[in-house]
């Protein structure tokens, strides 16, 4: 164990799109951002992503804008590198790592981001029993390493996408809607498509929450110039033939009729899930949810039980890209606000 | 004081002799009644049994249950000690005190009455044979009852002394007869000792006569106290038959049916009768009911279940809020099998169509096989338990079909805990003739629910295995091997398979053979259920939620590194609130066989060329 | 050409909500609350084990009895095998055997 009593100035914690835009913020406004990331790579969910929605751009492009300005600036990212704790400290706050470093700084934005949904615990999907079952995470890394998915094309006829895998499901304690995953499943459908021109491609919903801008139109030209089929109703279950081939099981609400189908691979929409860290929220969510909690009275949205750290991200509840690159910044901000106010007295 | 001619009729027993008369009466009528509400085959037995050595076991086990409480005793001995006062006690001063009369008179005839109010008719210097043993083994029971009195008195006001959270209300006929009860035995207590004066018959009555003729009139009090003595008895007889204590009475009957072979799986509405009013409402049956201790319903215990029928205020609410876990048949020290009961009742509330399924034809024939495999419904939502059993039957060499879930019905037992016999006999009718199509010898299933269900209703001619039962016979029979683990487990016992079905031992075998089983607080009989049962339609999720939190807790409070269950459904249940992983037995083998590298044949083969 | 859409019963052609006996469907609100939570995904009926062989569709059952259509199902609640599945997998924590169990009572009473 090392005790080295660093002076950092600023702390960002978790190197996603939230922690990188917050880092960028932070050096714009004349700070010295510092970045913990636990993992060996940075980028957090952007660096595993193959291309964004809505407008395809490729995640590693969308990375590069957020590093390259870092990089320049030789923003010390201290890869695998997890923080454990945070608590006051007469220099500001102190800061703890997994291997029991501590390190002191002025304040921190953190933005730990969520993780997947592990699509095991929906059993009745048969997730790491069947072969043929992936998650949507599964293909956008997929996709990311080699550009394509380990099925034969001439094998493929139909392929199944299932929306809300492990969200707005109480049967695994997850009652909220991760936000993004309608957007990604029609995002996925369209790279379906793409990849196996000659498969059908069905999407099975609850409700469609396209809520962004040009996520409408992406559904409509999912539906008109890709040939997407959505069917609502919700997969209640799925299994696995002599083939490998999947047998879908669900209700056309629509039409009224229980309804089967065989499927050649089917893509879960895994959901995203939080963690709770006692040092930055004691209140629990309304939703039951282990995301942090943060004042939802819209002018506190960034702020966290120690005064000079900054919340961000999805580690506050679902969110795009976009959402929480912003949310970084206003982190960012806001934190910018609070040693300036502190400096004044 | 001098003795009075046991012929001569004190105007005192009158209410004594008149309450005795009316609950001979009165049980006389009702019991011949209930046995006329026996089906036939309940007659039939009855018949046949009754002058048998059963009749001999039957009296055995009314002295060691009616009489000694046995059971109640090993369930909480101090409740046990007071019930046996009392029940005991009493038998004993009745047969010692005819004895005794006897004894003096000489005679078996003399007047019923005599007996009871002994002491007044005859005077303690009057001596007979042994009348000192007899008078002191009276003032012994006496002793003893009124210790057992003590104990009562002391749990009505503090339940807690006596090992129990939750005790039963009394309405008020209970409370009457409960006055009048405990009114009998001090009463004859201070008549005796007042009887006694200061000549005294043994230790109790004696002494307390004598201190008693020291400084009060006795001679003027005697008979007014046996007045409020035969009042007492008058009143408890009277209201017995209406109140909780018409267990007393009923359970010796029914201890005889039971003995007698009568079948409890038929819907016999006269053997149900001796059941449900052989409860003492001892309240036993409430502290070992999730759904009070976790959940907070206090109206649906069995001892609920058997007032409300009793009074006649069953609610179908409460009735269908029950997991049928059978925790408290298990614990019910007059052995009453509650869920049955329940099953029973609920069928007046069930709603049968004769167009019900329909659509449920002739099955199309199953493909033929040896050992036919059903899953079962819920399995069907967990594929991990078929999807093993399938590898380790591949493994085996088994010749096995999966009897696909688009061709069976369900099993039928969700249709029959809710009451509805006969569309659960349609059900059975269906799956019966799909098994049986398959010619197989015998037929396993993964799910505790279906496998009672085939044992206890289907009548089926091939054995019926519990997965559990058939693993370990692969693994007995060497056709399966699995490699030991560093894993420590805990094992859940499912409702349906273990108190259901009495397997314990075999899922505890076989996960011994992956691992280490290490055990947790509530193992075999005493598991806890997992809240997911499908007996219980009216329970919410929160409610549900909460009993499976605290059986997870439990479970994990041995620190396992994995929690092992044979029951789809409480997997499920389970896996919703646990951080530790959660697998079906299954699961547990297929994840640990040993991969037979060589099968035997070509091995064998693989020899003789290079020979 | 005739559609079968599971249903032999006919269904009435629109839902005249002013019409309709509400009754029944209020009673079951009250005494199943949790029914009010269906979002009308379906999954119960995909994984009904009665629906493959009879097109018994229990979410269209207890949603147009919600609707107050009571009295068109008494035959639709008969293939129900009250196997539990239903409630098994609903996401919204909605207790279907009991809907389906009062639905049963409701008609009947
Ligand atoms: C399948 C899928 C596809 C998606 N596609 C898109 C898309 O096309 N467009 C879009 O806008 N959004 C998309 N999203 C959403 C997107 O992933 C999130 O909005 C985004 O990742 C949130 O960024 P973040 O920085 O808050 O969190 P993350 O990306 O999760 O980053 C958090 C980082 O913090 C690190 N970290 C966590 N804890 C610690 C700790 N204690 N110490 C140090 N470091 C820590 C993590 O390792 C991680 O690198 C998609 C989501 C999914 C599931
Ligand atoms: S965004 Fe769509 S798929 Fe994701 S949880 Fe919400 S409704 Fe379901
Ligand atoms: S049912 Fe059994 S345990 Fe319960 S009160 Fe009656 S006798 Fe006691
Ligand atoms: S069967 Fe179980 S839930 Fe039902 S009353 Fe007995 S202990 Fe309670
Ligand atoms: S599964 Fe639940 S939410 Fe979905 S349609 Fe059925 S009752 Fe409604
Ligand atoms: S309980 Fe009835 S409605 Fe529900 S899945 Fe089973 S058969 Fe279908």
């Amino acid at each position: 164990m090392t005790n080295k009593q660093t002076q950092f100035p600023i702390a960002v914690i978790g190197s996603g799109p939230a922690g990188l835009a917050a880092a960028n913020t932070l050096l714009a406004l004349g700070h010295q951002p510092v970045i913990f990331e636990k993992e060996k790579i940075t980028g957090g969910k952007l660096s595993r992503w193959h291309q964004l929605f809505p407008g395809f751009i490729s995640a590693a492009e969308i990375q590069e804008q957020l590093i390259g300005p870092l990089k320049k600036a030789s923003v010390k990212i201290s890869t695998e590198t997890e923080v454990k704790t945070m608590k006051p400290d007469s220099g500001g706050l102190e800061i703890e790592t997994a291997s029991g470093e501590k390190i002191i700084a002025k304040g921190a934005v953190w933005a730990s981001g969520y993780t997947e949904f592990d699509a095991r615990r929906k059993e009745e999907y048969g997730y790491g029993l069947y072969k043929n079952v992936l998650t949507s995470a599964d293909v956008e890394e997929m996709l990311a390493k080699d550009g394509k998915l380990p099925f034969d094309s001439a094998d493929v006829k139909r392929i199944g996408i299932l929306h809300c895998v492990g969200s707005r499901d109480e049967k695994v304690g997850n009652t909220y809607c991760s936000k993004v995953c309608c957007i990604c499943a029609v995002k996925q459908a369209i790279e379906m498509k793409k990849l196996y021109p000659s498969a059908e491609v069905f999407n099975f919903y609850m409700d469609l929450r396209l809520f962004g801008k040009g996520y409408e139109e992406l559904y409509r030209e999912a539906q008109m110039d890709w040939q997407v089929n959505f069917i609502r109703g919700r997969v209640s279950e799925l299994a696995e033939d002599q083939q490998g081939k999947i047998r879908m099981k669900t209700e056309d609400t629509l039409t009224g009729v229980p309804m089967k189908m065989t499927l050649d691979f089917v893509i879960l929409m895994v959901g995203m899930e939080g963690k709770r860290f006692s040092f930055l929220s004691e209140n629990k969510n309304t939703d039951g949810s282990d995301f942090i909690s943060y004042p939802e009275n819209f002018t506190g949205e960034n702020q966290t039980a120690l005064p000079n750290v900054m919340v961000a991200g999805a580690c506050k509840g679902p969110s795009t890209i976009v959402d929480a690159m912003n949310d970084g910044k206003s982190a960012a901000l806001a934190l910018h606000q609070y040693l300036i106010s502190q400096a004044e007295k | 004081m001098s003795t009075i001619p046991t012929h001569t009729f004190p105007l005192f027993v009158v209410p004594f002799l008149i309450g005795l008369l009316f609950i001979s009466v009165w049980l006389l009528f009702l019991f011949l009644k209930w046995i006329g509400e026996l089906d036939r085959n309940g007659l039939v037995k009855f018949g046949q049994n009754i002058l048998t050595k059963k009749t001999l076991r039957a009296i055995g086990e009314v002295f060691m249950e009616s009489l000694l409480h046995r059971k109640l005793f090993r369930k909480n001995p101090l409740l046990g000690y007071m019930h046996m006062c009392f029940a005991f006690g009493w038998f004993m001063i009745i047969l010692i005190g005819k004895l005794e009369v006897i004894a003096y008179s000489g005679k078996i005839t003399a007047r019923p009455y005599v007996a009871i109010f002994f002491k007044h008719f005859v005077s303690p210097e009057e001596k007979f044979v042994r009348s000192g043993m007899y008078s002191f083994l009276m003032d012994f029971f006496l002793l003893m009852i009124l210790s057992g009195l003590f104990l009562a008195a002391l749990k009505r006001f503090r339940s807690k002394t006596l090992g129990m959270t939750h005790t039963t209300r009394h309405n008020r006929i209970d409370r009457w007869t409960l006055a009048f009860l405990w009114l009998i035995f001090p009463a004859r207590f201070l008549a005796e000792s007042i009887a006694s004066g200061s000549e005294g018959y043994s230790f109790l009555t004696g002494q307390t006569g004598r201190l008693l003729a020291s400084f009060l009139p006795v001679q003027q009090m005697e008979i007014p106290f046996w007045w409020i003595y035969s009042i007492a008895l008058f009143g408890f007889f009277i209201l017995l038959p209406f109140s909780r204590y018409m267990h007393i009475p009923t359970e010796v009957a029914y201890i005889f049916l039971k003995n007698w072979g009568l079948d409890k799986r038929r819907v016999n509405r006269g053997f149900t009768n001796f059941e449900i009013y052989s409860c003492s409402r001892c309240g036993v049956c409430i502290d070992v009911c999730q759904l009070k201790t976790q959940a907070g319903i206090g109206t649906v215990q069995a001892v609920n279940f058997t007032r409300d029928i009793r009074s006649g205020s069953l609610c179908e609410e409460d009735l269908k809020n029950c997991l049928m876990c059978g925790r408290c048949n298990e614990a019910c020290p007059v052995g009453i099998d509650i869920t049955l009961q329940k099953q029973m009742y609920r069928g007046q509330f069930a709603r049968f169509d004769k167009n019900e399924f329909t659509y449920l034809n002739t099955p199309t024939p199953a493909e033929q096989s040896t050992v036919v495999y059903f899953p079962g419904c819920m399995s069907s939502l967990s594929p991990g338990i078929e999807q093993s059993m399938v590898k380790i039957m591949e493994q085996a060499g088994e010749d096995f079909k999966v009897l696909g879930d688009e061709q069976r019905a369900c099993c039928g037992r969700p249709m029959l805990l809710s009451g509805n016999t006969e569309a659960a006999q349609k059900l059975i009718a269906f799956n019966r003739d799909f098994i049986l199509s398959s010619n197989a010898k015998m037929l396993v299933t993964s799910c505790p629910i279906c496998y009672k269900m085939f044992r206890e209703n289907y009548q089926l001619p091939i054995p019926v295995l519990h997965h559990s039962e058939y693993l370990l016979q692969l693994a007995e029979t060497g056709k399966i091997e699995m490699e030991k683990q560093q894993l420590r487990m805990v094992y859940h016992d499912p409702c349906d398979l273990g108190r259901g079905s009495k397997i314990y031992d075999q899922p505890r075998q076989l996960l011994q053979q992956a691992g280490t089983l290490v055990p947790s607080n509530f193992e075999r009989e005493n598991a806890l259920c997992c809240g997911g049962s499908l007996g219980n339609t009216k329970i919410n999720q929160a409610s549900k939620d909460k009993i499976t939190k605290h059986l997870v807790e439990e479970l994990s409070a041995p620190n396992p590194e994995l929690l092992a269950t044979a029951c789809p459904v409480c997997k499920r249940t389970i896996a919703r609130h646990s951080s530790i992983k959660v697998m079906d037995i299954a699961e547990v083998v297929a994840e640990n066989i040993r991969k037979k590298t060589i099968q035997p044949n070509v091995k064998e083969e693989f020899e003789s060329l290079l020979k | 050409m005739t559609h079968s859409f599971g249903y032999s019963i006919s269904q009435s052609r629109e839902t005249n909500w002013d019409k309709l006996d509400h009754r029944f469907a209020d009673k079951l609100l009250d005494l199943e609350p949790s029914v009010r939570l269906c979002v009308g995904c379906g999954s119960c009926t995909g994984t009904c084990t009665a629906a493959p062989r009879s097109g018994f569709d229990i979410r269209k059952v207890h949603t147009r009895f919600r609707r107050g259509e009571a009295g068109a199902f008494v035959a639709e609640l008969e293939k129900c095998m009250f196997c539990g599945k239903c409630s098994m997998v609903c996401p919204r924590g909605v207790n279907i055997r009991n809907v389906m169990d009062l639905m049963k009572k409701l008609i009947e009473a």
